[in-house]
């Protein structure tokens, strides 16, 4: 499903060069729900920009679902955003002009879809997400769970076979926080797909069935979640950060 | 396109307030250009009636060769039996005096006003005409009354029967009374009031005179005329009478001759003499000049003949000494020269679209940065480079097109209300150019997706991932630097697309097409360094004064140079417009019309009697008159190939005479020698304007044509532009429009008579006995000359006078034009504002929540709009300078004229207070909002 290999990048900030990542390798064979954990400036969220599409690694390949977007121009890797896979970012992620219906219609919007079958599948998501009644609204009318919620229905438009999100819950309260992790999950099985959070809360990570610990620029370890709660992932993730 | 166009639409739904004031600029921009194009097609359709009323609707004209001559009326039999003829229509010209008997109430002496009789007089041009034909093909606008039908019966325009009015006389013929005329003439159509024996209320009698004056039915003396049927030299060679004699003779013979009025007309609308129309028998009465008339139109049989194929055939059936034309040829000139005054419409709308299109630009761009974050994410969920791009050119199709069909209309409203307030100068009411609205519409159009083109760019080129970055870029300084260099090759364009070009027509299309787009582009972009640079000279001082916190001011307008500057650049172009305007201005007023030495008095008329000047000389206040010809001859020495022509009036002279009286002032050659070479003949001497303009200077030829023959003189002086030529256009208005005649040509009268055949007199200079008072001196003259077939008299000084009112009204007309631009960019400035208010929210929410007082922001956002303004006006008048350096050039190489450039003080700082008054104000609205927020719903503003 997604395969990474030897995947190195990177950055120039000022006069000083940032290795990001140095030659990160992974891989989901199935779909699932999956977390990247690590601390702050350990390369997890440019790994999930490079598995977006949104950067081209500097060395290393790149495939998610039997695609190796490594090899993408720019034109194909926005074709491939589209419609390959769905984003939900931080914060900040609608645009705060449309509505609802129409934040979650706009990638079919911009792949020129027939407008009935995009109303028709955004309410259907409303539905999904529990938002059903939310569609009319701007996002400035709604809470940050539910703005939240409307970029995961967002992003399942096309039911891509992956959906990434990064740090979705940083801008929540625990209650929301919680009840998101849970959605994503039930996504995850409901619609067979998979997803990948970046994160660095224990808690998140509990939700997540495997979680890929990076540090370095490097993945440097699994942490398998199976019977263990956000204390457990939490004593598992300081067994690699300790271990430094 | 779908999805663009959604795009689009929410964002510019989302922020309405800002998309009002973006297409509002449009709107009014529009509105601009399409009101000056309705108010310049009105006014080109009232010449055009009236021109057209003078040259009728016939096809062919039969004049003289010789300009001013006459010829026997057995001419129009000739014409008559052409097969292709339908009808002929003679004309005969000339002036003539008027004089009206009126009841009026005087004052007598304490007992209140009595009734009296008194008696008013005027000169008017008298057309004679064939009452069965002339009105077929040039159908005269009524008052009152009715067309003559009979020997004895007259109609006059309203211009006479004004003149010959209670409010003209007892205004002494003085501004206040000129300017009365034309004003309203509806009370024409009214009886003349009864006037009672006696009133003891002085307002009562002041509003019975007020409507005193000629009316349908009024019996008027005309002073028959004087008219010798052969020259004076010709009577002189072979008769031996003398000159002197023959005139003494003659005036034992003068008599008036009573005819009734039965009808007023509307009055030409340009100006010119006062007309008088009648039967061709009652013509001949008053003139004593039967058997002749000026000229014979034919009407040709209805759609069957080409008129020039007609003209060529018949031309050999008259004789030598007369011209078969066709009068297309007329109103072709005609057209071309209405079409020269849409110079200024380009110029105007090419200033107008680029103003337009630089506000949108700065708006939109502004708006990029505002919802980067936004655009960012549309890139990430998939939305292509070009979908982006295509949304903000949709976004400025969308502005342009609103502002399109908002301001046109709007304009054409305008037009109709000024057309209606100024109706009885422009009688043919509100004529709409279609052509020219959708040339302005297009315009407006075409600055939105000019406008646009940049923020599409910027947008297409935008990264999603560092466009999601919270990290706000800092502003580059070799980006800085690279503003400037362009701005500065900018400029560098437009100076060389007037420096460099040595001919008006190269100049002209170079500087419209290239200079002036550059020249505002280079401006534009230089508002951002400058901008910088202000803000670092001023925000030290600006902030002690305003209380702000220290560097606040400065990193706030340094981290955002291009939305500041940019919003300068809208606001300059209005005060630019203002000083170039009054600078150059200010230059025709200083170096030209101060300069013009003005005679005392002229005398003007359409063939005046010789013995008008010994009228004049036996004045006692008079010191010496000179009689002058002017004709018009056709040449190739000015103006911009196809869209201007130009006559130059050869004005002739006795040399002696003439330099005994004018001053000219010689640039090249000597006084001496050109009064010698000009009395041997097939010599001139020209005006500065062509050694100027072409570089003609002694020695060389002066090549021109008059009917179908071409003329060579050897110029022996160049000279500066006297008043002379000043004077005679003053007293033609009409007829220039017709001709635009510029500079003029001096030969000897000598020469006019031998090459050009015309020895008429069209005006005679006069000079005052010292310490002669003017007012008076005028009004001698006037009735001196009663009789004479004076049109009209000037004292030198009230026409310098009169021309230095008209340019100053001008300027006030241009300036109105100029605020109106700074108005349209009010708008877009409160656009970028409110966007700059919009974008920054979180920061003054945060500046709010560690204490600062609402006054703090409100001091803040108005000490930008202070660095704002200053650069606009800095910006504004280094542009105005420049543009009023382009405007010399033109006049420089197009009509020759030199002129000083010098800084007008007193425009120039009503402009800096205008941008500042409309910067500040633009900014006021949005600051008001922003204090009503709460701190809390400020720093809420960054979630989305």
């Amino acid at each position: 499903m997604i395969r990474c290999a030897e995947v190195e990048k990177t950055y120039t900030l000022g006069s000083e060069r940032v290795h990001a990542l140095r030659g990160v390798d992974l891989s989901i064979e199935r779909p699932g729900f999956y977390g990247i954990m690590g601390q702050s400036g350990s390369g997890k969220s440019t790994l999930l920009h490079l598995l977006a599409a949104l950067d081209r690694p500097d060395a290393g390949e790149i495939e998610i679902a039997g695609k190796a977007i490594h090899t993408l121009s720019e034109r194909e890797a926005t074709a491939f955003r589209r419609k390959g896979l769905g984003i939900v970012f931080q914060s900040f992620n609608l645009i705060p002009t449309l509505s609802a219906s129409e934040n979650i219609e706009l990638p079919g919007l911009l792949a020129g879809e027939d407008r009935q079958w995009l109303r028709k599948r955004s309410a259907e998501l409303l539905d999904l997400l529990g938002l059903g009644e939310r569609g009319r609204h701007r996002p400035e009318a709604m809470s940050g769970g539910e703005q939240q919620r409307v970029a995961i229905a967002r992003a399942l438009l096309y039911s891509p076979p992956v959906l990434l999100a990064d740090e979705p819950t940083g801008n929540l309260d625990s209650a929301n926080s919680d009840r998101l992790w849970r959605l994503l999950g039930k996504v995850a099985e409901e619609q067979d797909i998979t997803v990948v959070m970046v994160t660095h809360e224990p808690a998140a990570a509990s939700h997540c069935e495997r979680v890929f610990v990076i540090r370095d620029g490097t993945v440097h370890g699994t942490i398998e979640t199976e019977g263990l709660d956000a204390g457990g992932v939490a004593a598992r993730y300081q067994q690699f950060i300790g271990a430094a | 396109m779908q999805a663009a166009w959604r795009l689009a639409t929410s964002n510019l739904s989302a922020r309405r307030s800002r998309t009002a004031l973006l297409v509002a600029a449009v709107t009014l921009s529009a509105a601009l250009i399409a009101a000056v194009a309705c108010a310049l097609e009105s006014a080109n359709g009232a010449i055009r009636q009236q021109l057209e009323g003078q040259i009728g609707s016939a096809e062919l004209r039969i004049r003289p060769a010789n300009a001013g001559g006459v010829f026997p009326i057995g001419v129009m039999e000739i014409a008559e039996s052409w097969p292709e003829t339908d009808f002929a229509v003679p004309r005969a010209r000339d002036a003539i005096s008027v004089r009206v008997p009126l009841t009026v109430l005087e004052p007598d002496g304490d007992n209140g006003f009595v009734r009296r009789e008194r008696t008013l007089t005027t000169d008017a041009m008298a057309n004679g005409v064939d009452l069965r034909t002339e009105f077929k093909i040039r159908p005269p606008t009524m008052i009152a009354g009715r067309l003559p039908r009979k020997r004895g019966e007259i109609a006059v325009d309203a211009k006479l029967a004004e003149r010959l009015s209670w409010v003209y006389a007892n205004a002494n013929q003085t501004e206040e009374a000129l300017n009365q005329l034309g004003v309203n003439t509806d009370h024409l159509a009214r009886r003349a009031p009864e006037i009672p024996e006696r009133v003891t209320n002085e307002a009562e009698a002041v509003a019975t005179n007020r409507d005193v004056g000629l009316r349908v039915g009024a019996r008027v003396s005309v002073l028959r005329l004087f008219r010798s049927p052969v020259s004076f030299e010709q009577l002189e060679n072979k008769f031996g009478i003398s000159r002197e004699g023959l005139t003494d003779f003659m005036r034992l013979f003068r008599s008036s001759v009573t005819l009734e009025v039965v009808g007023i007309t509307e009055p030409p609308p340009l100006g010119g003499a006062p007309q008088v129309v009648m039967g061709l028998e009652t013509f001949y009465t008053i003139t004593g000049r039967a058997g002749v008339v000026d000229e014979v139109e034919v009407h040709l049989k209805e759609g069957e003949y080409d008129p020039e194929a007609v003209a060529e055939r018949h031309r050999g059936d008259l004789d030598d000494s007369l011209s078969l034309t066709t009068t297309e040829k007329v109103t072709s000139g005609l057209e071309k020269n209405l079409a020269s005054s849409n110079i200024g419409f380009i110029l105007a709308s090419v200033l107008a679209t680029m103003s337009a299109a630089f506000i949108i630009m700065t708006g939109l761009t502004t708006g990029i940065a505002e919802q980067q974050r936004g655009l960012a994410i549309i890139r990430c969920i998939g939305g292509t480079k070009a979908q982006l791009a295509q949304a903000q050119l949709l976004t400025g199709l969308f502005v342009g097109g609103t502002g399109a069909l908002l301001g046109v209309p709007l304009g054409v409203l305008f037009a109709k209300v000024m057309v209606t307030v100024y109706k009885d100068n422009l009688p043919t009411g509100l004529r709409i150019p279609l052509g020219m609205l959708v040339l302005a519409g297009i315009g407006s159009v075409a600055s939105g997706l000019i406008g646009a083109a940049y923020p599409a760019w910027r947008v297409s080129r935008m990264s999603p991932l560092r466009a999601l970055s919270n990290r706000a870029e800092g502003v580059k300084a070799h980006h800085l630097g690279v503003v400037l260099l362009i701005a500065l090759a900018c400029l560098g364009i437009q100076a060389a697309t007037i420096g460099l070009p040595n001919d008006g027509d190269t100049l002209f299309w170079a500087y419209t097409t290239l200079g002036l787009p550059a020249m505002f582009v280079g401006y534009f972009l230089l508002c951002v360094p400058l901008t910088v640079l202000i803000v670092r000279v001023i925000s030290e001082p600006l902030s002690v004064i305003l209380r702000l916190p220290p560097r606040l001011l400065g990193r706030t307008v340094s981290a955002t140079p291009y939305r500041h500057g940019f919003t300068a650049g809208a606001m300059m172009a209005g005060l630019a417009l203002m000083i170039s305007i009054w600078i150059n201005g200010g230059s025709v007023l200083r170096d030209w019309l101060a300069k013009i030495e003005f005679p005392d008095a002229f005398v003007n008329g359409f063939r005046l009697a010789v013995e008008a000047q010994d009228a004049l000389d036996a004045l006692p206040f008079i010191d010496e008159t000179c009689a002058i010809t002017i004709h018009p001859v056709q040449t190739d020495a000015f103006g911009i190939s196809g869209l201007t022509t130009y006559t130059t009036s050869f004005i002739a002279f006795e040399p002696s005479e003439f330099f005994g009286m004018t001053h000219l002032e010689f640039i090249e050659g000597d006084e001496a020698t050109a009064l010698e070479r000009l009395e041997s003949g097939g010599a001139v001497i020209v005006g500065r304007e062509f050694q100027v303009a072409q570089g003609l200077g002694v020695g060389d030829t002066f090549a021109c044509s008059s009917g179908d023959e071409e003329f060579a003189f050897e110029i022996v002086g160049v000279v500066t532009s006297p008043g002379l030529e000043l004077a005679s256009k003053f007293f033609n208005i009409g007829e220039e429009y017709i001709d635009q005649s510029i500079h003029a040509v001096f030969g000897s009268r000598q020469d006019m008579i031998e090459k050009f055949g015309n020895d008429n007199i069209q005006l005679i200079q006069i000079k005052f006995n010292e310490g002669t008072d003017d007012a008076n001196a005028m009004r001698e003259i006037r009735q001196a000359l009663f009789g004479y077939g004076m049109l009209d008299a000037g004292s030198g000084g009230r026409i310098k006078q009169e021309i230095e009112i008209f340019i100053r009204g001008s300027l006030v007309v241009f300036s109105a034009v100029a605020v109106a631009s700074m108005i349209v960019a009010c708008f877009g400035v409160a656009n970028l504002i409110v966007a700059s208010i919009e974008t920054r929210r979180f920061e003054f929410g945060v500046l709010r929540a560690v204490g600062a007082q609402r006054g703090l922001l409100t001091r803040l956002v108005l000490a930008e709009a202070v660095v704002i303004g200053l650069t606009a006006s800095i910006a504004g008048t280094l542009m105005g300078v420049q543009g009023a350096w382009a405007g010399k050039r033109i006049y420089e190489l197009l009509i020759g004229l030199l002129m000083e450039l010098r800084m007008p003080l007193g425009p120039t700082l009503a402009g800096w207070g205008a941008v500042f008054f409309f910067t500040i104000g633009a900014a006021v609205p949005a600051v008001i909002r922003l204090n009503r927020q709460r701190t809390r719903e400020l720093l809420a503003s960054t979630k989305g």
